[in-house]
């Protein structure tokens, strides 16, 4: 915790750090779906298409189908957009916080001239791995829960009127939250840490962790061409995957860690 | 009499035929030396010269590739005695090393932890360590702030947290301008007078070496060329040819001499080599490596009337040895072992 703690004193006092972490998310997670989907409704409102039944208007693939079912075409634009379509955003949150804050910590670390003396403590290879870790995950998952809270806030400020209930959060979202969400953060966590010993620098140690965005960015084209749908049953796959990556990525990380090499890249 | 040879040489650390090589880069070749508790001990030698990688495998950041390291007995190369070793070892590393997002009292706190210093005695020894090096009135500053003499001083200070035994100096006042370099030294300095630490400095400062160590290892190309006090190590290559051969000796004149250097060679006795400074006021000679220190000092004397003949007027004669610089450019730069 020794090393959790003095990286999240340094997070907190760095302005670089802590803009894109706060700010990206937002904007990506709030902004993006909020303007991309109220906007369209309020402007189509009162057009009297909008109260038609789905049925008659819509072709949805089966699961969709079934979430949306009794809906008018409004609403189900609505939740399948709100809902559905960009819950993908929000696996992109803790991947893109965890990178900025894991790319510091070695890779960090070792741009400021600061690692020697921390590899020369007594600290562990496990208490330094772990606190790298731990540091960038646990804002990861506050940032993606504090912007999801917000988008679900507007979105159901915005669309209780039309639907006279809440629609998020829902099962799928919480699937995402708290079961997806937290596996990305640590494969992308465990992947930039591991990157981060071995390279000189923050830059490269996020641009290799970046790698981790081409799935998500995968399932987003297969949403918005139909191919994939990020139903429960789709989620519970990408879940169980994503803890055999994470063991891996853990595994790969305490056996590829050496104070050695990550000096000799200073 | 030599320090190693002395009944109560206790040595804290030990390095037995040391060698480190990186891929097919042979960075340290079969270095042996020991050091003395309480010592202060210099590794002098150019950049690259092999310093920073030997600190380095002391403090057990890297493996060495042949021979061993002891360090107040336990080898580096048990890896069980990774913990036990870092504890006892207080690491200056060449740059400050310093949290700069973090306060000085913060940056002090976290390496007691990191050391197992006991929690309710870290409040009062980081207060004491920022008292001793004049930084109590910005503890709560964060250190980004601090000009590079005081980030180097918070190092020392980090360094000190835990009451090590060996403190581990990597070029100390390297990348400091005169006055903090002045001000670091004389920290080191009261550091080592102390008693409580092992210092083993590196550095390639001369000033440094020569005011600070009892004993110097001259290194280049990873390999020990000569080791011992200063003295010592011009007392070894006595009768080598250094260009101090004999001594020289320096006689300063009231007045200009008209006198050619070539004219006066031939005038004084025993003197290689006559040169006058460009204001033809001082005379530097230089004596052949046969004589002794009373042969010269005779020499010198008839080198004197012999000037007064000529009509010089003198104020004043120097016997100059070789300095600490004149040893480290004939060792180093010369590649030449001293045994």
């Amino acid at each position: 915790m020794l090393v959790f703690q003095k990286d999240w004193l340094e997070i907190k006092q760095s302005k670089q750090l802590l803009v894109p972490i706060f700010v990206l998310p937002i904007l990506m997670v709030v902004a993006l779906p909020v303007i991309a989907v109220q906007i369209p409704v309020l402007l189509l409102s009162g057009n009297g298409s909008g109260n038609t039944p789905l049925s008659s208007t819509l072709t949805l693939p089966f699961e969709l189908s079934s979430l949306t079912l009794g809906m008018t075409a409004k609403q189900a634009f609505v939740y399948s957009m709100s809902a559905v379509f960009f819950a993908p955003f929000t696996m992109l949150v803790p991947l893109i916080v965890s990178s900025i804050i894991s790319s510091d910590s070695f890779a960090g670390e070792k741009e400021r001239k600061t690692v020697e003396a921390l590899l020369a403590s007594p600290l562990s290879d496990m208490e330094l791995l772990l606190g790298k870790t731990l540091v960038s995950f646990v804002p990861a998952m506050l940032v993606t829960i504090i912007s999801f809270a917000i988008y679900a806030g507007v979105t159901d400020y915005l669309d209780y009127p039309m639907f006279g209930y809440a629609i998020l959060p829902n099962f799928l979202w919480i699937l995402i939250l708290f079961g997806i969400a937290p596996a990305f953060a640590i494969a992308a966590t465990g992947m930039t840490v591991i990157v981060s010993t071995r390279v000189s620098g923050t830059r490269e140690a996020q641009q290799v962790s970046g790698l981790l965005v081409i799935p998500i960015i995968a399932l987003l084209f297969g949403q918005t061409t139909g191919v994939v749908l990020l139903g429960v049953n789709t989620l519970l796959i990408v879940l169980a995957a994503m803890i055999i990556l994470d063991y891996t990525i853990l595994r790969i990380g305490v056996r590829l860690f050496n104070r050695e090499r990550i000096l000799s890249k200073l | 009499m030599p320090l190693q040879s002395r009944s109560d040489f206790v040595p804290a650390i030990e390095l037995k035929n040391l060698g480190k090589s990186f891929s097919s880069f042979r960075a340290i070749e079969g270095v042996t030396l020991n050091v003395g508790r309480g010592e202060v001990f210099g590794l002098l030698g150019p950049n690259g010269a092999g310093k920073t990688t030997t600190m380095r495998i002391i403090s057990c950041l890297l493996a060495p590739s042949d021979g061993d390291v002891l360090v107040n007995g336990k080898s580096v190369r048990d890896s069980k005695n990774r913990v036990d070793i870092s504890k006892e070892i207080g690491l200056l590393t060449e740059s400050p090393n310093i949290y700069e997002r973090l306060t000085a009292e913060q940056n002090l706190i976290f390496f007691a932890r990191a050391y197992g210093v006991p929690e309710q005695g870290i409040q009062d020894r980081v207060t004491s360590l920022l008292e001793e090096f004049d930084l109590e009135d910005r503890r709560s500053e964060r250190a980004v702030a601090f000009s590079k003499g005081m980030k180097q001083k918070l190092a020392i200070a980090r360094a000190l947290v835990h009451r090590p035994s060996i403190l581990l100096l990597d070029e100390p006042t390297a990348s400091l301008d005169a006055e903090s370099a002045k001000t670091i030294r004389a920290q080191i300095s009261d550091t080592a007078k102390s008693g409580d630490h092992t210092v083993l400095l590196s550095t390639h400062n001369l000033d440094d070496a020569s005011r600070l160590c009892d004993r110097i290892a001259f290194i280049n190309h990873g390999r020990v060329l000569a080791i011992g006090s200063e003295s010592e190590v011009s007392e070894k290559m006595k009768g080598e040819r250094t260009g101090w051969e004999g001594g020289r000796v320096t006689i300063t004149l009231i007045d200009s001499t008209e006198v050619s250097e070539e004219r006066l060679a031939k005038l004084i006795v025993g003197a290689k080599s006559v040169s006058k400074n460009v204001d033809r006021r001082t005379i530097e000679l230089c004596f052949e490596e046969k004589y002794s220190d009373e042969e010269i000092d005779n020499l010198t004397s008839k080198a004197v009337n012999t000037l007064v003949s000529t009509g010089a007027r003198i104020t004043g004669v120097v016997q100059s040895k070789p300095t600490l610089e004149d040893l480290y450019l004939h060792i180093v730069a010369g590649e030449k072992k001293v045994s």
